[in-house]
């Protein structure tokens, strides 16, 4: 090989060896990443929306309530779930936990949240749903048809579900209304 | 194939371009800020369902309505005022907002402890169970109940069923030793002793008064019921009140009260009291005085007059109080002519007790201008209709111990009105006068820390074998106690609180447990009654109750059957704008029912109670309101007329004028805490980086002065009295009288939490106290000092 050609062959070499690298940051920052960042949890037992709401003629609020002050109950308490579970309902495994993990013993079902906001912001449901009519799939999947639940996604730097909503989501949805974007509005 | 350095690079760069290209450093940043925020120390708020539990604050005695919210009905989460509540109105103070840091703050105590090495040694201070520490108390009380007159109780709480439980233990068990911290209130019930009969406790009616003077009284500042006053100044300065109410502050320094005054009088320290006496010599020698009430009810009136004439003449006067003549006489002019007018006597919180004398002298001012029991004026105070629990059991010792002169010469050959001079019993013991205590236990005080002068209580504390603390904190006393019965804080208990210092209608406060104790504490309460049953005989006769609940359940009663006076349970009652003495109909029908009412608004309170009339209301020997004493003469005082006149005596400080030429006055802020508590970080934080900076404390210094010793802002000096020397720096303020150092009480503390051990000095180290040789009250106003810059 000439020197000539040598040098040309190097080029070659460190072009290749460029695109390699730029593929392979390409491939962890969007594909290995994620896989890492996140960690899967799932439901303690599985709830099934779809089966609750056209078997059992239960509405959202039955169990997703607030409370008389106005302010959103959060998580479904065990106590809901008595009112008709306090014997197995059906022959899933999960119903038979439900009654031997958490009825019987009395324990609350400790959900995984999908939405959990963190505690430097200050969010109302009763002020989007109740004053300003929202609906909940507005910010929240749509569940009535689930029959199974989702694993959720955990961020494992932040602890906060990948559903999370970002601030930037707020200030356009607040900007589009003409709801003021002041800091103090959400940051108490 | 080799792989230059050149290859390399590019192998990297195309890595990190690629990178830059995908979410990974962009959400990492994002991600990371997420993070940073979450770091385990962070406190996150509870979530949940929430509450609001009412209750009474108990941080002070200024018994405020509260609202504790909470979340899921375990964790408190905020503090604010209950609006229903008559007394503050919805308002609270930083103190009280700060009550959740008391509650889950550091310095509790979790468990019984008990001293198993050298007294003050945190270390050996261990654990013991409930069973094991009242076990080693009852065998202790077993063992001395032939010195039973040696078992001591030093209660910071005056009022309330708590106090008496301990009041009536001691009595039953056999000791005539149960004493309170010092306060203004002692000086105020000798003189009201002594001059009406009562010992009182005072009120004013301060809501309906038009002008108030007060000599020394941090009006605003912490003195009677802080937010009571607050609301009350409100109403001093509201064109809703028909007018303004003027105010006049007669201070040595220019506080917060005086500021916030009309007029603030800058008098010599310590002569608040002579200015009283020469605005009284102007109302008389001018005949302003309100004849009717003069020559009518009160005796003395001669002596009284004859005395001004001679000693308080307006000249005179000027030149002890350094206050011009025509201003004295204009004073006196304004306060006469004024209807009603009253003046406040008790110089800062009224935490120190000063002079009776220093008393009778403003109150002979309310007398001339006929403010007493009259609306705007100052009166005695109201209690609530409480039932008495049966008489105290008392075997052949009880009967005999209790017969023994009590520790603090109250009453005895030397002071013979009924005081509490806990000062004097700190001497005796330490002196080893008298008898020895044997044991003492410390209830709502810390004198380690707060007592005027402190080395003596700790030599006290050495000469007494057994400490025994009830402290739900680590305070400094507690840390020098062989055990240690932790309480629940106010949050976590019941108890009643009853009509707060200075109000003019009764008021029965119920502060309720908002939570489940945190640890593992007992009620004082509690304590007692279960002591007493493991003691048993006439000890556990006089405690006939289950529990703390149903002793104090046996008192309320009585207000049900009194059948008078409302829970407050709507918001604006304002009791103080209808009439006294007219009969309140009461909203609740039965015992059940005033509980159930009690428990969820917290506030009882009345006004169907007249003030005492000037026909009956004076139970001396004249049946009137005496200028000169003859109550005093009665009980065995022995003096010249003028022991038995109000008058001014100022004693001297203590140390050489020539060694120590300025003059140390101590003085009380409202976010500087004294007492059984010390400063929440919350509290803390209010102070201002001239008032601490650091662990620096400061004193306040008068420009001027400051400028004749070389000293600038922020100086390190020594603060050196006979006493000690404390490190301090200088804040330079026009407040500061010339040739006047001011300090602080309440910092300086050596125990409780980080948050606060080792912030400032403690003032009371340095100070030096005299005696009343009348009262045997502490009358310290100032030390002499000098300064020393470091």
């Amino acid at each position: 090989m000439t020197g000539e050609n040598k040098q040309k062959y190097s080029g070659l070499i460190g072009w290749v060896l460029f695109v390699a690298g730029l593929t392979g940051g390409l491939f962890v920052g969007w594909v290995v990443f994620p896989q890492i960042l996140y960690s899967t949890k799932y439901q303690p037992i599985n709830y099934n929306h779809a089966i609750h709401q056209e078997e059992a003629g239960m509405s959202c609020e039955d169990c997703h309530s607030f409370r008389e002050d106005g302010t959103y109950a959060g998580k479904p308490r065990l106590a809901a779930c008595v009112e008709c579970h306090a014997e197995p309902q059906g022959e899933t495994e999960s119903e038979a936990r439900l009654v031997a993990e958490f009825v019987e013993p009395e324990k609350e079902i400790p959900w995984v949240s999908y939405s959990k906001q963190p505690d430097n912001v200050f969010f109302s449901h009763a002020a989007h749903v109740k004053m300003a009519e929202m609906e909940c799939t507005a910010c929240h999947r749509d569940v009535e048809q689930e029959t199974e639940a989702p694993p959720v996604k955990i961020n494992r730097l932040t602890g906060y579900p990948n559903e999370i909503m970002k601030m930037y989501v707020c200030e356009d949805c607040h900007a589009q209304e003409h709801i003021s974007n002041s800091c103090d509005v959400c940051h108490k | 194939m080799k792989l230059d350095r050149r290859a390399f690079v590019k192998l990297i760069a195309g890595g990190v371009g690629g990178t830059l290209l995908s979410p990974l450093p962009w959400k990492m940043a994002d991600d990371t800020a997420i993070w940073s925020q979450n770091w385990f120390w962070r406190p996150s708020p509870a979530r949940g369902g929430a509450t609001t539990v009412n209750t009474v604050c108990q941080l002070c005695t200024g018994a405020c309505g509260v609202r504790v919210r909470l979340i899921e009905e375990k964790r408190a989460v905020i503090i604010d005022g209950n609006p229903t509540h008559p007394i503050n109105q919805g308002g609270i103070c930083p103190l009280g907002a700060a009550g959740l840091q008391y509650l889950y703050g550091p310095s509790r105590i979790e468990t019984p402890l008990r001293q198993t090495g050298q007294r003050g040694n945190l270390e050996t201070l261990k654990p013991i169970s409930w069973d094991e520490a009242l076990e080693i108390l009852a065998a202790k009380l077993r063992d001395m109940r032939q010195k039973a007159r040696g078992l001591v109780c030093v209660s910071g709480k005056r009022e309330g069923t708590v106090p008496e439980l301990f009041a009536r233990f001691l009595h039953a068990y056999g000791s005539p030793n149960y004493l309170t911290m010092p306060a203004v209130e002692d000086a105020e019930s000798l003189g009201m002793f002594v001059s009406q009969g009562d010992s009182g406790p005072l009120a004013y009616d301060l809501e309906n008064a038009k002008m108030v003077i007060s000599f020394g009284s941090s009006y605003i500042e912490g003195w009677g019921a802080p937010n009571r006053m607050m609301m009350a100044f409100d109403g001093w300065r509201s064109k809703n009140n028909g007018g303004t109410t003027r105010v006049v502050q007669v201070e040595t320094r220019g506080s917060l009260s005086a500021s916030k005054a009309d007029e603030w009088v800058a008098v010599a320290p310590g002569a608040e009291p002579a200015l009283a006496l020469g605005i009284a010599q102007v109302i008389v020698s001018e005949g302003w005085y309100n004849k009717g009430f003069v020559n009518q009810h009160t005796s003395g009136f001669q002596e009284f007059r004859k005395l001004l004439k001679r000693s308080y003449t307006p000249d005179k006067v000027a030149a002890i109080t350094e206050v011009a003549k025509d201003k004295i006489i204009a004073l006196a002019r304004e306060f006469a002519r004024t209807k009603p007018a009253v003046a406040l006597s008790g110089r800062g919180q009224g935490r120190m007790p000063g002079s009776m004398y220093d008393f009778l002298a403003v109150q002979s001012l309310n007398a001339l201008v006929g403010s007493l029991n009259q609306p705007g004026g100052v009166t005695t105070k109201p209690k609530p209709p409480l039932a008495q629990w049966p008489k105290v059991v008392l075997d052949a010792t009880s009967l005999r111990d209790t017969k023994q002169p009590r520790l603090d010469g109250s009453k005895g050959s030397q002071f013979p009105l009924p005081g509490q001079l806990f000062n004097n019993f700190v001497k005796n013991v330490s002196e080893g006068n008298l008898y020895p205590a044997e044991m003492i236990w410390v209830y709502e005080a810390n004198p380690v820390h707060d007592l005027a002068d402190t080395k003596p209580v700790l030599q006290a504390l050495e000469k007494i074998e057994t400490v025994v603390s009830f402290s739900p904190f680590m305070d400094e006393t507690t840390q020098m106690a062989d055990l240690v019965l932790p309480g629940p804080t106010y949050l976590e208990r019941l108890e009643d609180v009853q009509t707060p210092p200075g109000v003019q209608y009764a008021v029965f406060g119920l502060s309720q447990p908002v939570l489940s104790p945190r640890f593992e504490t007992r009620h004082p309460g509690d304590v007692l009654i279960q002591l007493a049953k493991s003691l048993g005989g006439s000890v556990e006769a006089s405690f006939p109750w289950q529990d703390y609940e149903s002793a104090l359940k046996e008192r309320v009663k009585g207000i049900a059957k009194a059948s008078r006076g409302r829970v407050a349970d709507e918001p604006g009652i304002e009791p103080w704008t209808g009439t006294r003495g007219q009969a309140l109909a009461p909203n609740f029908e039965s015992f059940d029912d005033l509980w159930e009412k009690l428990s969820a608004y917290t506030c009882w309170y009345d006004t169907s109670e007249a003030m005492p009339s000037w026909e009956t209301g004076f139970k001396t020997p004249s049946g009137k309101f005496e200028f000169y004493s003859q109550k005093m003469g009665q009980v065995g005082i022995r003096g010249s007329d003028l022991t038995y006149l109000p008058h001014f005596e100022l004693f001297e400080p203590a140390g050489d004028p020539k060694e120590y030429p300025l003059l140390l006055m101590f003085y009380e802020k409202i976010n500087i805490l004294n007492g059984p508590r010390a400063n929440s970080p919350f509290l803390t934080k209010l102070l201002f980086n001239f008032e601490l900076k650091g662990n620096d404390s400061f004193v306040e210094i008068n420009p001027k002065t400051a400028a004749d010793m070389g000293l600038k802002e922020g100086d390190r000096v020594s603060l050196q009295t006979e006493r000690g020397a404390l490190n301090v720096r200088v804040h330079l303020t026009g407040a500061a009288r010339p040739n006047v150092v001011f300090i602080p009480t309440g910092l300086g503390h050596t125990s409780f939490d980080s948050f606060i051990k080792g912030k400032g000095v403690n003032a009371n180290e340095i100070l030096v106290a005299q005696q009343d040789p009348v009262t045997g009250l502490d009358t310290w106003w100032g030390t002499r000092v000098k300064i020393l810059k470091i």
